[in-house]
């Protein structure tokens, strides 16, 4: 048995550069990536960031113009696409508008040179998987959007790919499908077996899905980790601010007690904090807090506020905020009793935040 | 002033498709019409038909001849140049095919800013008449054309090849001129083609020929079969051509009819005549339609 931590692919300090007509675009810059075996991993990052460049590199279809791409340990950077153990799914769904369902979930398996007889079976199973049982005999022209989807996911499934590359493949459905499908793919990710690359630059969508998220920005990747850590533990404010809402504060790492961290913030007031993020005392920080993990008062200690506006969103309320009449925060509260607010708009209230809900950027 | 007009769906209409059928009424019904019912009168002696005098002799004369005894006998002679122009159609299809596909790909794999200009160059021939280019051909295939001149140089001929006036001759005159033809719909047809699809086929284990064979020249067949209609079709009733290179032995079914309506002062046979390739051409038509037909609609 191979370990679960080995990796199927590595890429170290990989690097891709395009020509544009503006000069030259760093589209990767000295990546290092591992990527585990079995696992369902997600690149992360608003369009330009690299994740497509990146797959397109895993899938062949690009050249790197640096550093190694590995796959089970092996170098594939000269492998032309049709010799790797990988399949795409692509966000246009790509198929075949002049051959049937079954031929395109079959084409693969044809290039490979299988029987017939196989080829059939196969795709008979790979139907049966995706949910489109007898739907073979038909073009894709004739399916509604999820089903193509549905298709695309069965032909790059039936060569048994090592990796299957998932390039914003839900990005074309509407949300109630689009909720579906998520669900449908890490399902088949567990069936299967296969590891799933998935890029997307939904952020919820790669919390929901991912055992490990890369979140990446103008080519790098900034952080790697598990949804949880991505999300609570963010290390930089790109991806503090890109994962969810967050609310930025910059001040000062003003004092160290016996058991806890005190801040001292530019909009006033002070703040009490566990983690240090390596900064000395006297140090200047940003703050990132989560909107519902602070709370809003009418009296006690807290920082002082004043409630901007009041947006009612069904499970939740959100408190738009400004502390000492600029900066600004919001405030998540779920309504668990009654629709009505018990705040007004204009109000002066106090905002109080755990310390162990505030983490400190590293930039 | 349209708008007033809007009121009236059908007034509108009927002005707005006014013009269309106004022209194909006037200039190609009515003008058919005429040369069908011109095939069934009688011939007049010194040209022209006498009106009235209702014969199918015109019909009769395409597959059969009279005897001195009056009797029918088949005379295959103008079957033999409809089987001939059909060659010479065909072969000039099969290698303006031949020319045009690898063309148009070329065409079709060129950064966007050179692709214009590449269908400019393939448009140029257009801008001469098709007169003088066949007059061009003539010198450089004759004994003592360019062609010729050439091969004597190169001593891998003593004496001047036979090329003008041969099958061969209007073949090359054939192709050149409809040539663009071929290339323009082919390259439409590429320059559409979702390369994410070739893409997709080498990531699914497909090797450069079998993306070519399985995915590209099936997607091209809409442009292919396009242009080879518009190559076949003109090519099989051309005239300049073959009556500048071909001479007077290589007739096809263009000199055939003009002889008719000319010299042979027959204008019933020469309007039977094109009838029958009209025929021709629409069953041959119809049944390439029928072939193409499930070629996909792309999306």
């Amino acid at each position: 048995m191979e370990s679960v931590s080995e990796a199927a692919i590595e890429a170290r300090r990989l690097t891709k550069v395009f020509d544009g007509p503006g000069g030259e675009v760093r589209a990767l810059d000295n990546v290092d990536l591992i990527i585990r075996k079995n696992e369902f991993f997600t690149l992360l990052g608003p369009s330009g960031c690299g994740k497509t460049t990146l797959l397109r590199l895993v899938a062949g279809f690009e050249q790197p113009s640096g550093g190694e791409l590995l796959m089970d340990g092996e170098a594939i950077a000269e492998r032309p696409p049709h010799r790797r153990p990988v399949n795409t799914v692509f966000q246009s769904y790509a198929l075949f508008p002049h051959m049937t369902v079954a031929e395109n979930v079959g084409f693969g398996l044809e290039m490979m040179g299988r029987p017939r007889e196989e080829i059939g079976q196969r795709v008979e199973r790979m139907l049966a998987l995706v949910k489109l049982e007898g739907m073979g005999p038909r073009r894709p022209n004739q399916l509604s959007g999820g089903q193509q989807q549905r298709v695309a996911l069965a032909r790059a499934l039936a060569n048994q790919p090592k990796v299957l590359l998932l390039d914003e493949p839900l990005s074309a459905l509407d949300f109630k499908l689009r909720k579906e499908m998520q669900i449908e793919l890490k399902r088949l990710q567990s069936e299967t077996g296969i590891t799933f690359v998935f890029v997307t630059h939904d952020q919820e969508e790669a919390l929901t899905m991912s055992d490990r998220i890369a979140v990446m920005s103008d080519g790098n990747v900034l952080q790697i980790g598990s949804p949880t850590e991505i999300y609570e533990h963010p290390t930089s404010r790109f991806v503090a601010d890109f994962i969810g809402e967050t609310n930025l504060l910059t001040g000062r790492l003003s004092e160290r007690m016996a058991s806890s961290l005190r801040f001292e913030l530019d909009s006033g007031g002070l703040l009490e904090g566990q983690e240090d993020g390596g900064n000395e005392t006297g140090a200047r920080v940003t703050l990132a807090v989560r909107p519902e993990r602070a709370e809003i008062s009418r009296e006690g200690s807290g920082l002082a506020a004043r409630i901007e506006q009041i947006v009612y969103f069904g499970t939740d309320t959100h408190y738009h905020l400004r502390l000492d009449e600029q900066t600004p925060f919001v405030v998540r509260h779920q309504n668990r009793s009654g629709a009505t607010s018990r705040f007004s708009q204009g109000e002066e209230v106090r905002v109080t935040i755990s310390p162990d809900a505030i983490r400190v950027l590293q930039d | 002033m349209l708008e007033g007009l809007g009121r009236n769906r059908f007034l509108r209409r009927g002005l707005l498709l006014g013009p269309a059928l106004f022209v194909i009424g006037f200039f190609m019904i009515l003008p058919l019409f005429l040369m069908a019912y011109v095939s069934i009168l009688e011939r007049g002696l010194a040209g022209g038909v006498q009106w009235g005098q209702h014969t199918l002799e015109a019909y009769v004369r395409f597959l059969f001849e009279r005897d001195l005894m009056d009797n029918l006998v088949v005379n295959i002679d103008y079957l033999r140049i409809f089987g001939r122009s059909f060659a010479l159609a065909f072969g000039t299809m099969i290698v303006a095919l031949a020319i045009g596909l690898p063309t148009a790909f070329y065409m079709a794999l060129q950064p966007a800013r050179w692709r214009n200009l590449l269908i400019f160059l393939v448009t140029i021939p257009f801008w001469t008449n098709l007169l003088v280019r066949n007059y061009a051909w003539i010198l450089l295939l004759r004994d003592s054309g360019l062609v010729n001149s050439g091969l004597i140089w190169l001593g891998l001929t003593d004496e001047p090849v036979r090329l003008l006036y041969t099958p061969f001759a209007v073949g090359v005159g054939l192709t050149y001129s409809f040539l663009p033809f071929m290339i323009l719909p082919i390259y439409a047809s590429l320059e559409k083609l979702d390369l994410r699809l070739v893409e997709a086929a080498y990531d699914l284990g497909a090797n450069k020929w079998k993306a070519l064979t399985r995915i590209v020249l099936p997607l091209a067949l809409p442009g292919i079969a396009a242009g080879s209609i518009l190559v076949f079709i003109p090519a099989l009733g051309a005239y300049v051509t073959p009556e500048l290179l071909g001479g007077s032995r290589q007739l096809m079914i263009g000199n055939l009819i003009q002889g008719q309506f000319g010299a042979a002062r027959n204008w019933p046979f020469g309007a039977a005549l094109a009838f029958v390739l009209l025929a021709i051409v629409l069953c041959s038509m119809m049944l390439y339609l029928l072939r193409f037909r499930r070629a996909p609609g792309q999306g």
